[in-house]
């Protein structure tokens, strides 16, 4: 049951942030117009325990010459439950993405959450991502 | 952990249109804390709950949190 469940979190998982990823080679994360905001590498695929990959945002010019980072999920089972663990590090000093990623990532787990638990993912508002010295999408 | 000073938690809530953000602030904590090694991973386990619970009306029981929880209250 864990398994089945942490397979099921993945999928949504890789659903809910637009990324195709094919599990292998490299991997692109688009807004909902079709623009690529962040293009990576997948580092390890570990079947429905680990997905490591490097994440580089590339919208902005100052994002993109920062160098990439690397963004892990673990998924362990706990009984009926299971926990997911998301690690995202490797930040240079001084990002310019450290505090728009600091945002993102809990509305995008709060929303997968809500996709998980009650079938409808968040309307992530815009404001809720306002980035401190950062021009957005 | 007794012998640790107290630590400080702020909660603030902000409405952004149709939603609610919640962020927790835990801080104060000395170097090598025991407290906040446990709070690092009690905190995720308990906000995950909250939102289980006004969502969809049940709280989680996880076995392990159980487990630390005990293995804390006997130390």
């Amino acid at each position: 049951m864990g398994g089945a469940d942490q397979q099921r979190i993945l999928k949504a998982l890789l659903v809910q942030h637009r990324a195709e990823i094919r599990l292998e080679g490299p991997l692109a994360v688009r807004a909902g117009d079709g623009t690529t905001t962040d293009v990576g590498e997948i580092l390890e695929v570990d079947r429905p325990r680990r997905l490591s990959y490097t994440f580089h945002h590339v919208l902005s010019e100052a994002a993109r010459k920062e160098r990439p980072t690397k963004v892990s999920f673990n998924l362990e089972p706990h009984g009926k439950l299971v926990k997911l663990t998301l690690t995202h590090e490797d930040f240079q000093d001084g990002s310019v993405i450290l505090d728009g990623i600091s945002k993102g990532w809990p509305a995008i787990l709060s929303s997968l959450k809500s996709l998980l638990e009650s079938g409808q993912p968040l309307a992530i508002p815009p404001s809720a991502l306002a980035i401190e010295g950062f021009e957005g999408p | 952990m007794e012998a640790e000073p107290p630590s400080r938690v702020t909660f603030e809530l902000e409405q952004q249109k149709d939603q609610v953000r919640l962020t927790i602030v835990h801080d104060g904590f000395e170097p090598g804390s025991r407290a906040f090694e446990g709070i690092s991973r009690g905190w995720p386990f308990v906000l995950s709950s909250l939102k289980s619970y006004l969502e969809a009306g049940k709280v989680l029981h996880a076995p392990w949190y159980d487990t630390e929880s005990a293995q804390q209250g006997a130390a």
